[in-house]
């Protein structure tokens, strides 16, 4: 860890970071959308929000009415592998989730 | 309707009358078979071009909407647990409402029935023809005792959400 510290400096610091940021972006412009079905309760949808994304109220609110009224909503970005999870758990709940890649 | 309570200890107390258990005994089987009848994982992500029940497509439907290819690899991964969960949902269900007298709930052992009631909402609308949000669902006398069960079901499920 020292020697580490020894030829560590701002600038490499700096470019390591930006490499990783680089990396992230490439890695995650998976989403998982949320659709609207004319069956789930508004208020069902917000508790699931809440309960599994841990979104607040209003947030949680507010996507709840995307779905609703614009058919569909963005809840989460990442990696496919993350987005892939939260389009299980979302089956699990019963709500229509699917997961595609963002456009760049 | 369903006697919904939350309990002084902050937990969600639910007793249902005798009709409604055996609605309840009734629609958990029914939801069973319908997933279990299947063999839906292994079998359906084998030959994906077997038509599959409309009612199983909306409990397990698809992960990617315009890569069929991920969508049943996903599918193959995934759907047995998916299955298994569902199952274990209504049995919970299923078990409360063989039960006489109250059942109290933690807001852990509130989740199942959650999803219970949700999947079996969401089979009872296929059959009853709901698609958009305007739809009540068929006027069809037959399918009268589903569509009762189907706002039943929705105002139980309004009633546990509110009493979390």
């Amino acid at each position: 860890m020292e020697a580490m510290a020894q030829i560590s400096s701002p600038d490499v610091d700096q470019e390591l970071e930006q490499l990783l940021q680089n990396q992230h972006r490439l890695d995650t412009p998976w989403r998982t959308i949320v659709w609207n079905d004319p069956v789930n309760l508004m208020s069902y949808v917000v508790y699931v929000f809440r309960s599994y994304f841990g979104f607040p109220e209003d947030k949680a609110h507010r996507l709840m009415l995307a779905v609703h009224r614009e058919g569909k909503a963005i809840v989460a970005q990442g990696t496919r592998e993350e987005m892939e999870r939260h389009v299980q758990a979302m089956h699990e709940y019963g709500l229509w989730a699917t997961l595609d890649r963002a456009e760049l | 309707m369903a006697r919904i309570k939350t309990t002084h200890d902050g937990r969600v107390s639910a007793e249902f009358d005798s009709f409604e258990r055996d609605m309840l005994t009734q629609l958990t089987s029914e939801l069973i078979d319908l997933l279990t009848q299947t063999d839906a994982g292994p079998d359906a992500a084998a030959d994906p071009s077997l038509p599959r029940d409309p009612a199983l497509e909306r409990l397990l439907p698809d992960a990617y909407r315009d890569d069929a290819e991920s969508a049943e690899e996903f599918r193959r991964f995934t759907e047995d647990d998916l299955v298994a969960l569902k199952t274990g949902n209504a049995l919970a269900l299923a078990r409360a409402a063989a039960a006489s007298g109250a059942v109290v709930l933690d807001e852990r052992e509130v989740l199942p029935w959650l999803r219970a009631i949700t999947d079996l909402r969401l089979a009872l609308a296929t059959r009853l023809g709901i698609e958009t949000d305007e739809d009540e669902g068929s006027d069809d006398p037959e399918l009268a005792p589903a569509k009762a069960a189907y706002w039943w079901l929705g105002e139980l499920q309004e009633r546990l959400i509110r009493a979390l």
